[in-house]
């Protein structure tokens, strides 16, 4: 499979501290790749950095074959790359079938003359639009909260809400940050199980993730950062394995045993 | 169409009957001409909703697009010949421009820098009105204005000026509401809430911040150039900072970003100068206070408590 | 009397940085409570009208030795700085910057109006610190209130650096500044510094009127403009900076007063917000480069 996301040389300073040191990572479509590596490690900052909100201070980013480091945030959601947030950032006040709605702006074209104007192709958009929002609601066990507001959701629904606004534009890659941070045992096997599902559907996954008996049981490469520097590279079995990893990071490996 | 629809449209044809009776209910003519006042502030304040409301954003220079939309629709019309209507469409295309150059490098900044920049506008636009005595007959104003015909027949009388002018008011609300229920309003929602997520789901939040700011101020400058055209006479204090406040405060009083609440505000507050000039000597203190109360107390709007919208603490400040 | 070019300039100078003295003294108000609360505060312009009817109805109306009425009605102004935050700031139930921004508006318009009534419309005068004797210096001409602007307001600067950087209160105004919920953590009372730096403000303001109206006059509504054009000269110097309010308000004292000498004294109100829209647009930090500190 040859790689959808390709990182080289990314590095990244803030202030006094090297957050990225020309980290280099190729994330392939249709596979899991995880990232991982203790607190302040970088992973987000390498989210942010290929997602458009943080400018690196080097390196490059490429999507599909083409450079995107430095293209406006907005466009990426257009070229089928998407993103959840470590912090949730759901839009609050607007109910769950609007957020999701909002996910798929980037496959939708009316701009403001023709909303003004109640143009037709809006009115046929917004049917669509519609319908396929309702869909992702129903893949991740929503229907019941579509119309409440998002931030009456419970924690987990949200965090669920958030998957599903950034799947229904039918993205080529998703960039999960922390997606079960918070989230109980079943409930984070269930997402395991959605995340799967999505990259069964042929779509890439980066996933960042503490959360180890997830990130070993679904993924297909791991990644492993520690102080900004990508430490190992693998099979899941390797980085369990990997002496250096173990060392810094997983603290002996016993209690990082198979978990299903 | 959906329930939210059934009910704004349900609003709106009820608003229309009680303006098409309300003529014959008021027949003096300075209560017209306070109505017609009205009719142009909601203008301005839906547009102004637009922006505070969905793009979250504050402009204090409305004003000075009001004001631009009088004098040069005025001016065009008064000492260059132009056709009424042709002037206030030339008015509203220069307004647009002139928000673009504002808009573009404030908006793409963080944080509330369009307060800043429209106040800098406004008071501007507010020495500039006064000092370019050639062209806007300075401190005491600029005559002459032709009024808009309708097919001819000229709309000079406080009527006639009502019809265009609450006509207008209708058009301007249904073109809002379309906006605000579309894929776009609801990115400009999200832009709002959570612009990084909006971002990443594709809504090019600049350019819609720009382009809300824009068309609110287009609203403003259609709104200043009927102004224009109905009192013949237009003179810079109209068009001060305070004047914008003004504008911010009806907003802010029927329930920012609620079109209803606009037209509410503006209502409200529209008649109060003429009420309180009873009591001159303790206008500043009744508005300020009641105002200071209001938004201390009742942020949502007058409108925004009655829907029964609770308080929103918000924001990270402090 | 021809008078030469050198002259001129001298003099554009010195009145120049004398309104920017009183510039920087607004600036450092706003930069105080922007630092606080993300908010600015419209009131500002206020306390500056505040602290010379103030200071105006201690010494003529009281009677009061000049430096006794001076003093009073700076620690007046800087309470109705802190009831400012405690009555209008505090209780507010959202906590959004623009419905804050809005309440210090309210509150301006209030205090305008109680202004008006209590001191009336007309054109008061204050006098100076000291008789108007007429100094010559490099070839300008300047009064002696040109020096005690700048003097006093040197002295404000001074005060103000030892206060925030070896006082313990000052220490915590900071430490809330930047992170309330730490300091919180550390026992600091966020609504007292916040309170606190509302005071100062109110005193900063204050001092700025008892300085300058003297030169330009007093009325109830005389704060208003120079209240602004400080606030574009905070933005000029790098909006949030203590050293950009000061850099900043001499900066716009002399861009304003050359250009009023030199090009047009007919435009000169709009100088300063022609700067400030410049600055947005060319440069947002500001003189200073001062970065945004909205974070992800």
């Amino acid at each position: 499979m040859s790689a959808l996301l390709t990182i080289k040389g990314l590095s990244v300073r803030f202030g006094g501290v090297q957050a990225l040191s020309a980290l280099d990572l190729e994330a392939p479509a249709g596979a899991i790749t995880a990232l991982i590596g203790p607190n302040g490690a970088g992973k987000t900052t390498a989210i942010n950095c290929v997602s458009g909100v943080v400018a690196p201070d080097a390196g490059r980013v490429s999507f599909d074959g083409q450079e995107v480091l430095g293209l406006a945030g907005h466009k990426l959601a257009c070229l089928g790359l998407t993103r959840t947030f470590q912090n949730l950032q759901v839009f609050g006040l607007m109910n769950a079938l609007e957020n999701v709605m909002v996910g798929l702006h980037a496959a939708s074209r009316g701009g403001f003359a023709a909303a003004m104007l109640r143009l037709p192709l809006l009115r046929r958009e917004e049917k669509a639009i519609r319908e396929r929002a309702e869909e992702m609601l129903s893949f991740f066990g929503l229907e019941k909260v579509a119309h409440q507001p998002a931030e009456e959701l419970a924690y987990g629904d949200q965090k669920r809400l958030e998957l599903a606004r950034a799947l229904a534009g039918r993205p080529r890659l998703m960039l999960l940050d922390e997606p079960v941070a918070g989230l109980n045992a079943a409930e984070t096997h269930e997402i395991g199980g959605l995340i799967v599902k999505i990259k069964e559907q042929g779509i890439g996954v980066v996933l960042v993730e503490h959360d180890m008996g997830l990130v070993m049981h679904v993924s297909d490469q791991v990644a492993v950062l520690s102080g900004g520097v990508l430490i190992a590279q693998g099979t899941p079995e390797e980085i369990q394995q990997d002496p250096e990893v173990l060392r810094t990071y997983l603290g002996g490996g016993e209690e990082f045993g198979l978990v299903a | 169409m959906s329930a939210q629809g059934k009910k704004f449209f349900g609003c709106l044809a009820a608003l229309a009957a009680v303006l098409a009776l309300l003529p014959l209910v008021v027949t003096n003519p300075y209560y017209l001409n306070v109505l017609n006042v009205v009719a142009l502030n909601v203008l301005v304040v839906t547009g102004l909703n637009l922006l505070i409301g969905y793009a979250g954003q504050i402009s204090l220079g409305h004003a000075a697009f009001f004001g631009l939309g009088a004098y040069i629709s005025g001016i065009l019309s008064g000492s260059y010949g132009w056709e009424p209507w042709t002037a206030l469409l030339a008015a509203a295309v220069v307004v647009a421009v002139v928000a673009l150059v504002i808009g573009l490098p404030t908006l793409r900044l963080e944080g509330n820098y369009l307060v800043m920049a429209t106040l800098g506008f406004n008071l501007i636009v507010s020495v500039l009105m006064v000092q370019l005595d050639d062209i806007t007959g300075g401190p005491s104003g600029y005559t002459g204005i032709p009024s808009l015909s309708f097919f001819g027949a000229p709309i000079a009388s406080d009527i006639s000026f009502y019809w265009l002018a609450w006509g207008a008011v209708l058009v301007g609300l249904i073109l809002a509401r379309n906006l605000v229920h579309s894929r776009v309003g609801r990115g400009l929602k999200a832009l709002h809430e959570a612009p990084l997520a909006a971002a990443a789901s594709g809504v090019p939040i600049e350019a819609y911040k720009v382009k809300v700011f824009v068309i609110s101020a287009v609203y403003a400058s259609v709104a200043g150039s009927l102004y224009a055209h109905y009192y013949g006479i237009i003179t810079p204090a109209t068009f001060d900072i305070f004047k914008s406040v003004e504008l911010v405060t009806m907003c802010i009083v029927g329930g920012m970003g609620s079109l209803w609440g606009g037209l509410f505000g503006a209502a409200l507050l529209t008649p109060m100068p003429q009420l309180l000039a009873v009591v001159e000597e303790y206008k500043d203190i009744f508005f300020g206070g009641i105002l200071l109360v209001l938004l201390i107390f009742l942020p949502q709007g007058l409108v925004g408590w009655l829907e029964g919208k609770r308080v929103r603490p918000g924001g990270r400040a402090f | 009397m021809a008078v030469g070019f050198g002259d001129q300039l001298a003099q554009y100078v010195v009145s120049g940085l004398t309104t920017g003295a009183v510039y920087a003294l607004v600036a450092l108000g706003f930069c105080l409570i922007y630092n606080a609360t993300r908010v600015v505060n419209f009131a500002q312009g206020d306390f500056l009208s505040l602290g010379g009817l103030m200071a105006y109805s201690l010494l003529i109306g009281a009677g009061l030795p000049m430096a006794l009425a001076f003093p009073l009605a700076i620690v007046a102004v800087a309470l109705v700085g802190a009831l400012l935050e405690r009555l209008a700031i505090r209780p507010a139930r959202s906590r959004q910057v623009m419905v804050l921004i809005f309440i210090t508006i309210a509150a301006s318009i209030l205090m305008r109006g109680i202004f008006k009534h209590l001191w009336g419309k007309q054109a008061l005068a204050l006098p100076p610190l000291s008789p108007e004797t007429p100094l010559h210096l490099l070839g300008a001409t300047f009064t002696p209130q040109n020096l005690w602007v700048l003097a006093i307001t040197l002295v404000a600067i001074v005060a103000l650096i030892w206060f925030f950087n070896r006082t313990l209160t000052g220490k915590a105004m900071r430490a809330t500044a930047i992170n309330s919920s730490a300091a919180a953590l550390m026992g600091i009372d966020a609504h007292r510094m916040t309170m606190y730096s509302f005071a100062l403000a109110g005193a900063l303001g204050a001092l700025a009127g008892v300085l300058i109206t003297p030169i330009t006059s007093l009325s109830y509504n005389v704060g208003v403009i120079i209240g602004l054009k400080g606030f574009a000269a905070a933005v000029l110097g790098g909006y949030g900076s203590f050293l950009g309010a000061v850099v900043g308000g001499l900066v716009l004292g002399l861009i304003e007063s050359l250009t009023a000498g030199l090009i047009s004294s007919v435009y000169k109100d709009a100088v300063a917000f022609v700067v400030l829209l410049l600055v947005l647009f060319l440069r947002p930090g500001g003189l200073l480069g001062v970065k945004g500190r909205d974070r992800v």
